[in-house]
Parts: C-alpha cells; structure tokens; sequence
C-alpha cells in the first residue's frame, strides 16, 4: 500500500485506534497523534505558565505519559484529548508550586505565535488584546484561570472541564463565573486602548 | 469592560491556533520512537501440515467414533467366524437322522449312581 493512502487511512481513525497502533509499533500513529493534540496542549500550558520554555516542557512530559500509558489504554473509557488536558494542569501546578513563580513578571514569554511579517496595525492590535487578557490572566487563581481558559479560549463543555479539574460541575461553573468577574475588573482600564 | 468586550478577548485569543515549535515537536517525536515497541513481525504463514493417517481415515468415513464403531463390527465378525460352536455337529446329526439317540445331560448318570 502507498504510503500517502496509509497515512490518509490512518488520519481518518479515532485517537483509541491510533494509541492501540502506536502501541504495537506504528510510528506513523504517532506522528498522527503528535500533530492532533502536541499544538493544543502547548498553547493551553503556555496560558497557563505565561512561559514558553517551560510550556514546552510540560507538553513534552504530557506526550511522554501518553506514548508511557499506550500499551495500557482502555479504549472507551476516556477521551485521550481530556486526559492530556488533565495531565497538563497537574504538570503545571506542580511546577507553579514548586517554583513559586511571579506569573506577572514572565508576561514576555507568553506563547502568542510570533510573525514577524504580519506588523500591519491590526496585527498589532490584536497582539496588544491578547497580551493584555493573557495578563490579567496572571492575576487569577490558579484553578480559576485553569477554568477560564479551559472554557472561554481552548472551548470546553463545563462537563469536560469538570473531568479535566476532577471537580463537580457547579464547582466548575463557579470558579468560571468568578473568574470572569476578576477579569472584567483587571481589564476594566484598558477597554479603550484595546480598542473595544 | 462589558462581558460582550471580555468575550471578544477570548475570541482573539483563541485565533489563530498556537502551532508546536518545530523543535518540540521532533523532541516529542523522538520521544515517541525512542518508547516504541518494535513493530511484531508478521507471522510466517504456517507450512499446511498433512493430516494423519487416522485423521484421513476418520474424515472419510465420518469421524473418529464412526471408525471406532467399524473397526469393532470387523473384529467381532472375525471372531464370530473363526471360533465354531462345539455341539453344533451332534445337532446336525439328530436333525438329519444320522444319530440313533442323543445325551441332554451327559452328567446325570454320575449324579444318579447311589453306590458309595
């Protein structure tokens, strides 16, 4: 079989089917797998840490224990795409703890994609909106800004999210609304510079 | 900042998808190889072995009770005719005619003698 039909084969199988195929040495399965989920969890890290180095990090860990946990994935019982989400979080608050870090001082390092051929003044703009919500995004709790991002940015149910935070729905539904709240007030001065 | 101007925020951030760095993604892939079981080699197509003499025996003739069940027939016939009834010429000699009496009970007379 042509390689292009394989990988175009393997492309349209769900993420259960490829971790049971990198399970039994389908490197291809892998390279799949990597490009599905490797971008998201790195930007939901980077959100999370406001730094890029250690964003990468941490999706390279939360790859790790995905091609570690393979061989022993129970199809059906779990949506690979929570389960990293989940196993993000965790990465990130160990290193949140463990390095008591002052998230407003690393605002530099935020992983907002750089291109630098695109400087035209609505690139700009939108470059100002979004280092100045992923600062007042500093500012919240931990599981706050977790829920926050999970739901309004990376586009979560609140169920989902619940499973992600290991908390109940409502305690989900809580930390979001307050939250926003925080946000709202954090931004409250920039409304006009942000031009909204 | 209305909630209108928060989720406008959100939408902005959301586009466009943050794309892996290049390098991550060769150190995630390397990962990947490294922690990958070889491939299992596709199994040899098992040579067709001949069936036994017995298992060809059994399939003709309707399995292995089913032989059995012949083999055993053949052996009692044999035997049958092979080992000839002993009386079965005195009979024939009284039917045909041939014997002027016949003894039923060959050992009464050593029974009946009363002489100590």
């Amino acid at each position: 079989m042509p390689r292009d039909t394989a990988t175009s084969d393997l492309q349209s199988l769900s993420d259960d089917a490829l971790l049971l195929l990198y399970a039994h040495g389908d490197a291809e399965a892998a390279r799949i797998l990597t490009g599905r989920h490797l971008g998201r969890i790195y930007g939901f890290a980077a959100r999370l840490l406001a730094d890029r180095a250690e964003a990468e990090d941490v999706a390279q860990e939360a790859m790790l224990r995905m091609w570690r946990v393979a061989p022993k994935w129970r199809a059906g019982e779990a949506q690979l795409s929570t389960w990293l989400y989940r196993v993000t979080v965790n990465l990130c608050t160990d290193r949140q703890r463990s390095a008591h870090r002052h998230r407003a001082e690393a605002l530099e390092d935020v992983a907002e994609p750089v291109d630098e051929s695109a400087n035209t003044e609505a690139e700009l703009m939108r470059r100002e909106r979004v280092d100045a919500l992923q600062a007042a995004l500093a500012t919240l709790p931990d599981r706050q800004r977790q829920a926050v991002v999970l739901r309004h940015i990376e586009g979560l149910s609140n169920p989902e999210i619940a499973a992600v935070l290991e908390v109940g729905v409502e305690a989900v539904e809580s930390l979001t609304a307050r939250g926003k709240r925080a946000l709202t007030v954090a931004l409250a001065g920039q409304k006009a510079a942000l031009g909204l | 900042m209305t909630e209108d101007d928060l989720e406008s925020l959100f939408a902005t951030a959301r586009t466009p998808a943050v794309q892996a760095p290049a390098a991550l993604t060769a150190r995630v892939l390397a990962d990947a190889d490294a922690r990958m079981r070889p491939a299992a080699p596709a199994p040899q197509q098992a040579s067709p072995s001949r069936p036994g003499l017995w298992a060809s025996l059994g399939a003709v003739f309707g399995g292995g009770g089913a032989l059995a069940g012949m083999v055993t027939a053949t052996l009692a016939g044999f035997w049958i005719g092979f080992a000839q009834p002993g009386d079965l010429g005195a009979m024939s000699a009284v039917l045909s005619g041939s014997a002027a009496e016949i003894d039923m009970m060959p050992g009464i007379d050593a029974l009946l003698d009363e002489t100590p």
